[in-house]
């Protein structure tokens, strides 16, 4: 019995020691490929190269010609289908355990084609992330299509995952741009740039040290006039392997200004509500203004927000100081949510039918948080001070009220998920609601 | 032969030499504050003004229970408590020299209740890990590896400079078993022997709930002793249940002042959602055990203690060693200690410990895998230096963790590995004292945690090089004599078998 116990034992603690010495190899090797990786560029000034490294997939209604540093692609014919012509080109395998591709490119045509740029699992080219700017003769729009995970057999059909907001930036033809998709394997993350400006995030759940292939391309959609002139592809497995990391800042909107290095506003245009900014006059400060329109249908506007750039989120700390002038059937919002919109909670200071303001809580993940009222005494000369600290290691929310906490929520918006921060206003259709801003306090931890 | 034997530890000059080092080395970190210690320094402060309520300071932690509209602290009081004289002393000396609730001034408090309650905890812990692996046998260089691999190559090192249960309640299980084995009030009389156990036992409990797994354990053998007699068994409950009284029945107090009850335990009223959530189920969070957890615990990169800790791996090696020798009982004991801890954790369904460096709820069972250690490396001498080759990779490990990030992320148990996805890549480009949980400040702050080279100003690895020139330093005149004087005193003794030692 003693012997059996033993050679279990021996046989347990082998097998233990060739699992763990496994563990730590396959550690230290994904450790080295993501601090040791290099990157590449290619500017397509060698023909020669560029054929070798890259694997067509061309149809025959396609032109393509590498000249003077750039990738020209041009459709010369017709292949009588509409949707089916494109000009796709593969890198060769390597090991992807996370990076950031780019693509520069321009456009020469206004019609209906599809510039794209994306990652590919080499062993089942089924399985891909494409970041496409769908250009058209108005403003060009962009979507997220592939394959959410690894596993699994790959639903047949349309391979949309997302709809990607970024149509602002891009507002002319023939100008140079940049789409950017980067890989983070930790947090099993996409995240989109164009003109390196992130513009979404999506948890994906693909791993890193698969092997993998850059895709970028051109894709034809009604049978279109196409010309593409593909300026630079480049690879860096090292960049964006930290956060993005905008610097923390204190604004107390001297002169009323907003700094578009940290703010973009945001009015409704419509008829039925008004919105405005302007500086507090005798002091710092920004002054937000809004009211409804009383003949208009029920339902809540936004006359005006204000968001920070968006940023890839790490420990995160907000602090905001209002003073109230007036809010009737309105609320001052402050929000913290993914681009997407698809995970966001705010902190309202509402005043609708009650006689004193008074703060609600609500926010949407998968489905809507139930909004919450918020205890607490009513506003001292209608002056606050609003703290929202968000930690997503811990999941942790916590709203403080003059240096009081008065509610916290455990959420799910993701380390490293871009993010943006806004704050405004809220009004009824018999609303109205102004404020002044004195300072806004942003600080984000680097990790 | 071996020129490390200088480096032993020959007397109690050395003995003290080791401790005071080890203790400054778990001092030097500063790991910033978290929900787990919030919780129990709000009730520190809250036993200081009489009440158990933490409802002023609940706001800057999640660990928190509610009750009658009130906010109470969600872990075993027995630190906290422990801390109330330390801080009332401290408040006086505050007091004295005008410090006042800043940051820094908060700061430095809790860093001083994590040195006196869990550093000095890790310290003795590790010298009773040499006591009893002396007590096997060891000679001096094993009984130094076995010390230096446990206190610095096991969770002992971070979670010993943070003001968390678990060093703590490692100590005192340790005393626990020295008290079952006899090393400790082996001239008192069995029931005298056994209150004293009671009260230990105790104490552990009311600092670390699941200990109470380890304690009956131990309570069972002390109870069986060699003869298992009726007589024998009757002695040990009186006495147990007399030692055990006093503190059993403070904690009743203490549970119904607090949460209505004497039996209603703190995790039954978690206030947070998702702790309310995996709590309900089972018994307080505890079900069956799950492979995961097992998987988990011991051979994950996620919290694996055998990947973070590799020379634990030997352990095992040892533990084959020690039954073919014939070392039966305390072998029972000590194998029996650690399955029920490990089915135990690995039933709680929080058995990674949430942020955390490795299971941090196994750290009270760790002392018992360094004697099987202590039987592998006792075997030939190629066996001691592999054994020095693994513990010196989880110092290292350890060392890492602990300057860089304790309260590592929270992942997917198959593909998250902290180690190499976040503590070496962040120390190798120097950045270290990542977290950024500040004690008594809503959302992070990049000075939440320090070491004391960061505060004199040294920046990157830098920071560091104090502990290296403190240690060389100390063992510097050790190292000289034994490349003079070649090999000396302190070599390879023969053990007496263990069966021998362990017939007390």
């Amino acid at each position: 019995m003693k012997k059996i116990g033993v050679r279990i034992l021996f046989g347990f603690a082998f097998l233990a020691t060739i699992y763990v010495l496994y563990a730590h190899l396959a550690g230290v090797r994904a450790a080295r490929h993501r601090e040791s990786s290099v990157g590449w560029t290619t500017r397509f000034s060698e023909p020669a190269a560029f054929v070798s490294d890259f694997t067509p997939d061309v149809t025959p209604d396609f032109h393509v010609e590498p000249r003077v540093g750039s990738l020209f692609i041009q459709r010369t014919g017709r292949v009588g289908v509409p949707g089916e012509g494109h000009a796709i080109y593969r890198s060769k395998p390597f090991h992807f355990d996370g990076g950031m591709a780019r693509l520069r490119f321009r456009t020469r045509q206004l019609d209906d084609y599809d510039v794209l740029l994306g990652f590919e699992s080499a062993d089942r080219p089924d399985k891909r992330l494409w970041f496409v700017m769908r250009n058209d003769s108005q403003t060009p729009s962009f979507q997220l299509e592939g394959t959410d995970g690894m596993l699994g057999p790959t639903p047949a059909g349309d391979s949309l995952l997302q709809y990607v907001d970024g149509a602002e930036i891009i507002r002319g033809n023939d100008e140079w741009h940049t789409l950017g998709v980067r890989f983070e394997a930790a947090s099993q993350q996409l995240q989109m740039f164009v003109d390196d400006i992130p513009v979404a995030s999506r948890v994906v759940g693909w791993d890193g040290g698969i092997a993998a292939r850059i895709v970028f391309g051109v894709r034809d959609r009604k049978d279109s006039e196409i010309g593409v002139e593909i300026g630079e592809l480049n690879w860096d497995p090292q960049e964006g392997r930290e956060p993005i990391r905008l610097p923390n800042y204190v604004d107390e909107f001297v002169g009323g200004r907003l700094d578009p290095l940290r703010w973009h506003a945001y009015f409704q245009q419509e008829w039925r509500v008004d919105g405005s900014l302007r500086p507090y006059e005798t002091g710092n400060g920004l002054v937000l203004r809004g009211r409804g329109l009383q003949q208009s249908a029920p339902g809540v506007m936004s006359p005006v927000t204000i968001c920070t750039l968006p940023f890839a989120l790490t420990p995160t700390r907000v602090e905001v100081d209002w003073d109230i002038d007036t809010l009737e059937h309105a609320a001052i919002d402050m929000t913290i949510g993914n681009l997407n919109r698809t995970r966001w909670v705010s902190v309202d200071i509402a005043n609708d039918d009650k006689p004193e303001p008074y703060f609600v809580f609500r926010g949407q993940e998968d489905r809507n948080i139930d909004p919450t009222v918020i205890d607490g005494p009513p506003l001292p000369d209608k002056r606050t001070h609003l703290l929202l600290a968000y930690d997503p290691w811990l999941r942790s929310l916590r709203v403080s009220r003059d240096d009081h906490e008065i509610f916290s929520h455990r959420f799910g918006l993701q380390r490293n998920e871009f993010v943006r921060i806004c704050v405004g206003l809220q009004v009824f259709p018999e609303g109205k609601a102004e404020a002044r801003l004195r300072r806004f306090y942003l600080h984000r931890a680097p990790y | 032969m071996n020129r490390t034997f200088h480096l032993a530890l020959p007397d109690a000059w050395s003995r003290l030499r080791f401790a005071v080092l080890s203790l400054i080395t778990y001092a030097y970190f500063y790991q910033g504050a978290d929900p787990n210690q919030h919780s129990r320094i709000f009730l520190t402060d809250a036993l200081l003004r009489r009440s158990v309520d933490i409802t002023p300071d609940h706001g800057y932690t999640i660990d928190k229970s509610f009750f009658h509209e009130r906010f109470l602290a969600d872990k075993a009081p027995g630190i906290s408590a422990l801390a109330v004289p330390i801080r009332a002393v401290m408040g006086w000396l505050d007091r004295l020299v005008g410090a006042g609730t800043a940051v820094d001034s908060e700061r430095a408090r809790m860093h001083f209740l994590a040195i006196v309650l869990c550093g000095i905890a890790g310290v003795v812990s590790t010298l009773w890990v040499g006591d009893i692996v002396e007590s096997y046998g060891a000679n001096r260089r094993e009984k130094t590896l076995s010390m230096v691999a446990y206190g610095f190559g096991t969770l002992v090192f971070p979670f010993s400079t943070v003001l968390f249960g678990h060093s703590f309640a490692a100590m005192l299980i340790l005393a626990c078993f020295r008290v079952v084995r006899g090393d400790f009030g082996g001239r008192l009389s069995l029931r005298g022997r056994s209150a004293l156990f009671g009260f230990l036992g105790s104490l552990t409990i009311v600092t670390e709930y699941p200990t109470a797994v380890m304690i009956g354990v131990l309570a069972i053998s002390l109870v069986l002793g060699r003869g298992g007699k009726p007589s024998r068994a009757i002695e040990v409950v009186i006495g147990g249940a007399l030692g055990a009284l006093p503190l059993l029945a403070l904690h009743a107090y203490y549970l119904k002042v607090a949460f209505g009850s004497p039996f209603s335990m703190p995790y039954s009223h978690v206030f947070e959602p998702v702790f309310r959530m995996n709590h309900d189920k089972g018994l307080l969070g505890i079900n069956l055990p799950s492979l995961g957890g097992i998987y988990g615990i011991s051979l994950s990169p996620y919290r694996g203690l055998l990947f973070m800790c590799p020379h634990l791996l030997l352990a095992i090696f040892g533990f084959a060693y020690w039954l073919r020798d014939g070392g039966e009982r305390d072998l029972r004991l000590v194998a029996t200690l650690l399955v029920a801890y490990l089915l135990f954790s690995s039933a709680y369904y929080a058995w990674d410990g949430g942020g955390s460096t490795g299971p941090r709820h196994f750290i009270p069972a760790l002392a018992f895998l360094s004697i099987p250690f202590f039987f592998f490396i006792r075997r030939s001498n190629w066996h001691f230096w592999l054994g020095a080759a693994l513990a010196a990779l989880s110092v290292f490990f350890m060392f890492t963790s602990t300057a860089v990030l304790v309260h590592q992320p929270e992942g997917e148990v198959f593909r998250s590995s902290p180690l190499y996805e976040v503590i070496l890549p962040s120390f190798f480009r120097g950045e270290l004292a990542l977290n950024t949980q500040d004690v008594r400040t809503l959302g992070p702050r990049a000075d939440a945690a320090y070491n004391l080279g960061m505060l004199a100003g040294l920046k990157g690895l830098w920071s560091l090089a104090p502990l290296a020139v403190l240690w060389l330093g100390a063992y510097l005149s050790d190292i000289v004599r034994s490349r003079t004087r070649g090999p000396a005193e302190g070599g390879p003794t023969r053990d007496p078998p263990a069966s021998e030692v362990t017939a007390r």
